[in-house]
This record gives C-alpha cells, sequence and structure tokens, in this order.
C-alpha cells in the first residue's frame, strides 16, 4: 500500500482500527496461553 | 485504504473464529498463527505510525519567529526618544536611577545581585569616560574597606572572600549599602557635566541610525509597530506554531462557532470579512488602550493630583545645597576620624558620622519624592496630553517601581522592570487615540467615549460588555476574529489542525 497518498484522516482513522485490532488479537492470544497453562 | 483494511480485518477475524483449539495440539496451532498475524499488524501499525510522524514534522519543525530584525529596532528607537527628550537628565537616560533603586532594594537579601549592580554602575561611569578608582569611594571608611575587596574581586563577584568582607563591615555598619548609595549619588553629581555630554554624544550616534534624525523618531517608531504587527498578524508560520502548541485551540476556530461570535458584535446583517477584519482590529486597538488605561488609572490620578498640588518648584535646588554642607561635614568627621590615634575619640565621632549621613539621606528623600512634581509642573500645562504626561513619567524607573511596591510589596524587580517595559509599549503604542486627545485637566468618561463612538459605527457596545472580565472576553473574542480571518486568507484547514491534534495524542500514547 502506498501510503503517502492516503489522506491524512483517513490514515489516523486506520491506525485506530489496526491498534484495536491488534488489542483484540492480544487479548485473544492471552486468553489461550492461559488456557494452555492450566492444562499443564 | 481503509476499506482495504477492514476487509482483510474482517476475513482476519473469520479465520480465527474457525480455528479449533479444543486441544494441545490445536491451541498450538491456534497460538502459533495469531502470533504471525501480530506481527503482521504490529508491522502494518508501525507503518502507519511512520507516515503520520513524517507528516507530523511539517508541524513540530516549526520555530516560532521572534521578529527580532524589529524589536532590536524599536529598542534603538525606543532609546532614541528617550535619549532626545528634555523631560529627564542624564541620571535617568543612563538608568543611574534604575540601578541605584536596584541596589537599595536588593540589600536585604542578595549579595550577589547587590555586587552585579555595582559593577553596572561602575560600567556606565566608565563608558561615560569617568574610570572609578578606590579613592572615589571615600564616603565612610567602611565605604572604603568594602569596595577595595570590591576592585581586588571585580572580576570574580561570587568570590567567597568578598561576601566574608561583606559580611565582616555589616556587622559593623549595617548602613553600608545606603553609604554606597549617597556615594555614587554623590560621584553623579560631581561628573553631571561629562554625563550630559555623554549622553549628547550617544544621541548623535543613535540618531545617525535613523535617516531622518530626531523630527521623525516618533514617526519612526509608529510606522515600525505598526508594520510589526501587521506582520506579526499575517505570519502563517506563527498561526501555526501556536496552535501546535496549544495556544490557540482548533476547537475555537469551527465555522459554527465563529459565526455565532461574528454575529454578537457584527448582527444578523451580512457584512464581509474584509469589513469585519478591519472594525475589530480598530475596536481591538480602542479596547486595549482601554484596558491599559484601566490598569495604569491609579497613576494616572496620583499624576494629576502632584499636577493640581502646589509646589515650591525651588525644592530640589534647596535640598541639593544641604547636602553639599552636609556632606562638607561629613568629610570634616571622616578625616578626624582617620587621623585619630585615640580608640575614645573616634567612637565619639561615629554617632556624628552617622547622624549625618542620615541627614543627607533624609535630604536625597525629599528630592526623590518630588522629583516628579517637579519635572510635571515644569513640562505640563492644563492643555497637555494625558499621552505627554505619562511619556513624561515613564522616564523615572523609580517612580513606576514605587507604584508598583505600594501596591505589593512582595513585587519582586524582575517584576517591576516587566511592568515597566509593558507601560513603555502601552505609552508609545502608536494605535492609542485617547490617550492622545484627552488633557491632562480633563475629567472624562472613556468608557462612554468608546460606546458612543462605536455606535456610530453601527456596533452595539454595552457598559456591561466593557468590564472587567466581560473586556478581557471581548478583547480576546476579537482576537479570534482577527485570526480566524487570516486562516481564511491563508488557507488554512481547519481539518489539517484536528488531524495534527489527532496524530499528537497518538504521539504522545506511544
Amino acid at each position: 500500500m502506498d501510503l503517502k497518498r492516503v489522506k491524512t484522516n483517513e490514515l489516523i482513522e486506520c491506525y485506530d482500527i489496526v491498534l484495536d485490532y491488534l488489542k483484540q488479537l492480544e487479548s485473544k492470544k492471552k486468553e489461550v496461553e492461559k488456557s494452555n497453562e492450566g492444562n499443564h | 485504504m481503509k476499506e482495504i483494511i477492514e476487509k482483510e480485518i474482517s476475513l482476519s477475524k473469520e479465520v480465527f473464529h474457525s480455528l479449533p483449539f479444543n486441544n494441545q495440539k490445536n491451541k498450538n496451532k491456534f497460538l502459533g498463527e495469531i502470533t504471525n498475524e501480530i506481527t503482521h499488524y504490529e508491522d502494518m501499525l508501525q507503518q502507519i505510525y511512520q507516515e503520520l510522524e513524517n507528516r507530523q514534522k511539517v508541524y513540530l519543525n516549526l520555530k516560532e519567529n521572534d521578529y527580532k530584525e524589529y524589536t532590536a529596532v524599536l529598542e534603538q528607537l525606543t532609546k532614541a526618544l528617550s535619549y532626545t527628550n528634555n523631560l529627564s537628565t542624564a541620571y535617568e537616560k543612563l538608568k543611574l536611577d534604575k540601578q541605584i533603586y536596584h541596589l537599595v532594594h536588593y540589600q536585604q537579601n542578595n549579595l550577589s545581585k547587590n555586587n552585579q549592580v555595582l559593577k553596572k554602575i561602575i560600567d556606565i561611569f566608565e563608558k561615560a569616560g569617568i574610570p572609578l578608582r578606590l579613592q572615589d569611594f571615600s564616603y565612610t571608611k567602611y565605604v572604603n574597606q568594602y569596595m577595595e575587596s570590591f576592585f581586588t574581586y571585580q572580576y570574580c563577584l561570587e568570590s567567597g572572600d568578598l561576601e566574608k568582607t561583606f559580611e565582616e563591615i555589616y556587622w559593623k555598619d549595617p548602613y553600608i549599602i545606603l553609604e554606597l548609595e549617597l556615594n555614587i549619588r554623590m560621584l553623579y553629581l560631581k561628573h553631571e557635566k561629562k554625563f550630559e555630554k555623554y549622553v549628547q554624544q550617544v544621541t548623535k550616534q543613535l540618531l545617525s541610525q535613523f535617516e531622518k534624525g530626531e523630527s521623525n523618531l516618533i514617526e519612526d517608531y509608529a510606522y515600525l509597530r505598526k508594520k510589526l504587527e501587521q506582520v506579526k498578524i499575517e505570519d502563517k508560520n506563527n498561526v501555526l506554531y501556536h496552535f501546535v502548541h496549544g495556544d490557540y485551540r482548533v476547537e475555537d476556530y469551527y465555522d459554527n462557532k465563529m459565526e455565532g461570535m461574528i454575529q454578537k458584535y457584527f448582527g444578523q446583517n451580512n457584512h464581509n470579512m474584509d469589513e469585519i477584519y478591519q472594525t475589530s482590529l480598530k475596536l481591538l486597538h480602542t479596547l486595549t488602550e482601554y484596558q491599559n488605561y484601566i490598569k495604569y488609572e491609579s497613576m494616572i490620578d496620583k499624576i494629576k493630583k502632584l499636577y493640581q498640588e502646589t509646589f515650591d518648584k525651588n525644592v530640589i535646588k534647596k535640598q541639593l545645597k544641604t547636602i553639599q554642607t552636609l556632606e562638607k561635614k561629613l568629610f570634616k568627621l571622616n578625616k578626624k576620624s582617620t587621623h585619630s590615634f585615640s580608640k575614645t575619640k573616634v567612637d565619639k565621632l561615629e554617632p556624628e558620622i552617622h547622624k549625618t549621613i542620615q541627614e543627607i539621606h533624609e535630604q536625597y528623600k525629599v528630592i526623590d519624592q518630588s522629583i516628579i512634581q517637579f519635572v510635571l509642573k515644569n513640562h505640563l500645562q492644563d492643555h497637555s496630553t494625558l499621552f505627554k504626561a505619562l511619556l513624561l513619567v515613564q522616564q523615572y524607573y523609580c517612580f513606576i517601581a514605587d507604584l508598583c511596591k505600594e501596591k505589593n510589596e512582595q513585587i519582586s524587580d524582575e517584576e517591576i522592570m516587566q511592568v515597566y517595559h509593558d507601560f513603555t509599549l502601552f505609552v508609545l503604542d502608536p494605535n492609542n487615540t485617547m490617550i492622545n486627545n484627552i488633557t491632562i485637566a480633563e475629567q472624562c468618561d472613556i468608557k462612554e467615549m468608546i460606546i458612543a463612538n462605536y455606535r456610530l459605527l453601527g456596533m452595539q457596545l454595552s457598559s456591561d460588555l466593557l468590564n472587567g472580565s466581560n473586556l478581557e472576553e471581548c478583547i480576546s473574542e476579537l482576537n479570534k476574529i482577527m485570526i480566524y480571518y487570516q486562516m481564511k486568507k491563508m488557507n488554512i484547514n481547519i481539518q489539517d489542525l484536528e488531524n495534527m491534534n489527532k496524530i499528537n495524542k497518538i504521539m504522545e500514547r506511544k
């Protein structure tokens, strides 16, 4: 993706969307890791 | 791009939703996949952040213009205006009055500052071609003792030995600073003609910088101040700088907000922006002058009172003559004291010396209290403008400093200097109109004058609007209208500024 061509307000929105999804992924990962620890 | 990312994320969500993690093997597989996905989105986030940071650099690299090329010339013009007028003597023009004021007022708490002031005073004498030596400081034996040490350490005033000497002397003679002050004032009077000559030389040098010379100084100053005001208003760099640094808030400049504000002052009629700008600027000047008038009203009242009171014009001459006589007496006593070997005789002379010094001090106090009245009476008449009266007192730092202390005993010397600086800017403001037209003997309601004047221009100002915090708010709103006008003219997009703020927040969070 050529980020240079994206408008700033759209880029900010993208930043927020990606950040939000990253948080979801990290929380899901932690959840699975925790259940994994419980099994050991 | 947003759509592509949203689609990608939606797909990723679906994949992770369908991935099983019911047993250890699946869990490990799930963790592997999700770790890769996290790395992928971390990279993406970093790329976006980098791009946002690059875009923000334009704003972050902004440096505030300080307009030094203007302020330096304005300072020279202010100095030239002070040097060329006949409202003060070399004592005030060379700021010896200010230095001595500081010397006396630092005395209780700051020896280091005192020494710096002493050095400045000696430098002023030196520049005027009067190099001071130890023998010039013979007002009392303690002054001489301290100055001996001072001259030894004059290039390292923070020396502990100098401080020790001062402390030792101070125990024996707590009036040492007063004696230093009187000694310096005596030296000034002794060399007064040389100082006046030096002021003439400096004036000549100053005037050589300005093509049209003395007669045009006020016009040159006014032209440059107005030009600087215009340059500041039209400086896109600084408008953006103030938004970046939070001095201006983006949300204050939304169109709907600004339109409401414009309507408040200009009514519902469709005015064009140029007209609004010009009237706002004019009103802003008037209100700023009015605000300053209120700020210095007690000073103005005092000037009027001093001008109207009866006054003996010979008082200063008489005091100076008495001082001369008392100083002769003091020097005789000093001589006797130095040449006497009998301890008892010296001790007998000390109270007499001290008494004489206090008497001299009293005479100078009368001079300091009368000087403003003396110059007001000498230079003003009933038809003189308030501007001339204020210009006159602006020459007298101690008068302004005393008024500051009267209002607030705790005020620091730095704060007094700031008040003096602001006062000078007010007096010389070329946009003042009222103080240039009101005479010193006139009693008038300035607030009513403003309201009546702007009614003629179709603006509805109420008396309430010009009171206290309302006045401040009004000035602040007019400033906003001016900035808003410039933003439109300079094509500064409010959306860009909003984005800049959002990126700032992102960068702060990281």
